[in-house]
């Protein structure tokens, strides 16, 4: 239909009644009862909602200025944005709860204040729904398998600036798809804790991690070792816990000492020999000390004598 | 790296004399800067209760090199503040050589026959 042309009764006077005026109006009904031409619709017409079945438009909707809508959008197609941002909106600061919801619909951004434990975020609008968050406050994030699934699987402690990503899995159930910590460190896999001199000597936690310093604790780690050359001017090459000062007794006679000592005099201790021409054997004089231990080296005539390479190693408790 | 002192403590074991090297990381390691007080409390620490003398390193036979001449390690002695081959403990190890040499001659044997000797 193009521009509607009202009809004409004819010359004044005519004489209107019900059937020429059927005639007239009926034609009219029955084009606006189909489609209405853009030439039919003012620049500024402003059509009423109540007119407007948006449910019913099926076909695509290209538009390339700013729509305004203060009501619910529901897409059923996919969405392409073509050269352009997604601008989303940062929501109002959110109180921490136990139930906190931060399915808002101001944003999705928001920040959480307080120190409230919390167990869940709410029941979101949808499944799928995602929310970024900044923590603003030390508080607990209780994991729950089902409803509130953190990375780790166990509680987080947040502190004021760490972040977090949300999903919802269904309107009911979150999952933290990612955790960031302020100084940008996901957050760990398990606590860790470091066990303690005991732990490590009595050999059976299976639960805690070893340090540096802790592995030495371990019954079955050597607490001290050298290598030191016996010949010449006496002089430890490398060691461990062994003082590179160095007592030469005699031929072939050291005494080594021990830097941090063993707890009683009690320790193991085993040892070689050699030098560039011949091997050699080495044994312990008298008994060792906590602290001390004194080594001959002989040659395989049973002579004492000075070796190029000394090595002793010893495993005890400290 | 390892560096050692230029003194050393003497101590009488008996018949021998030990030696205690000690190094300059082992003294900052237990927290010392003065080394004759290091020296001593080492020396008590590690040998309690006997008795040493503490020298300079210079004072301890060297070879070629500068190292210490063990060669004759055996007959050492601390003598007026120096370690020396002992002519005493020299004349001693020849005096028992001597006689060793003369016990081997009355049984005709040799050194080597009387190590086969006491390897069987």
């Amino acid at each position: 239909m193009g521009i509607v042309t009202l009809p004409s009764f004819g010359t004044d006077p005519a004489t209107v009644n019900a059937a020429n005026l059927d005639g007239k109006v009926d034609p009219l009904a029955t084009e606006f009862n189909g489609g209405i031409d853009n030439d039919n619709i003012a620049s500024d017409a402003a059509i009423a909602n109540s007119k407007l079945n948006l449910a019913s438009i099926s076909q695509n909707i290209a538009h390339s200025g700013t729509m305004t809508h203060s009501g619910v959008v529901t897409l059923s197609a996919a969405t392409t944005m073509n050269g352009k941002d997604f601008t989303e909106a940062k929501g109002a600061d959110v109180a921490s709860a136990a139930t906190c919801t931060i399915w808002v619909t101001d944003g999705n951004f928001i920040h959480i204040t307080g120190t409230t434990t919390i167990t869940s975020f709410g029941t979101a609008a949808q499944a799928g729904d995602e929310r970024t968050i900044v923590f603003d406050g030390a508080l607990t994030l209780t994991h729950n398998a089902t409803s509130l699934i953190l990375p780790t699987g166990a509680n987080i402690t947040t502190a004021a600036g760490d972040t977090a990503i949300v999903r919802a899995e269904t309107t009911t159930n979150a999952r933290v798809i990612a955790y960031l910590r302020k100084d940008g460190t996901a957050v760990a896999a398990t606590s860790i804790t470091a066990a303690s001199q005991s732990e490590m000597e009595a050999a059976t936690n299976n639960t805690k991690t070893v340090t540096p310093l802790a592995v030495n604790w371990h019954p079955g780690v050597a607490k001290c070792w050298v290598l030191f050359d016996g010949t010449g001017t006496p002089a430890v090459t490398v060691s461990h816990n062994i003082d590179s000062s160095i007592t030469d007794n005699g031929t072939g006679d050291w005494t080594v000492a021990v830097t941090t000592d063993f707890s009683s005099a009690n320790w193991a201790f085993a040892g070689m020999c050699n030098d560039t021409t011949e091997a050699g054997f080495l044994s312990v004089v008298g008994n060792p000390a906590a602290g001390t231990l004194r080594i001959v080296a002989n040659n395989h005539d049973g002579v004492d004598q000075d070796k190029t390479k000394v090595s002793v190693v010893g495993f005890g408790d400290q | 790296m390892i560096t050692y002192l230029d003194k050393v403590a003497v101590r009488q074991t008996g018949e021998n004399i030990s030696i205690t090297r000690f190094s300059v990381n082992d003294m900052q390691k237990y927290g010392y800067s003065d080394e004759d007080l290091f020296i001593a409390w080492y020396m008590e620490l590690r040998f309690p209760g006997e008795a040493f003398t503490v020298i300079d390193e210079t004072n301890i036979p060297k070879d070629q090199n500068g190292n210490w001449d063990k060669a004759q390690r055996k007959e050492w002695s601390l003598i007026n503040g120096k370690v020396e081959v002992d002519p005493v403990k020299v004349k001693k190890k020849n005096e028992k050589l001597q006689n060793r040499q003369a016990v081997l001659a009355k049984l005709k044997i040799s050194e080597t026959e009387l190590a086969d000797l006491l390897k069987r």
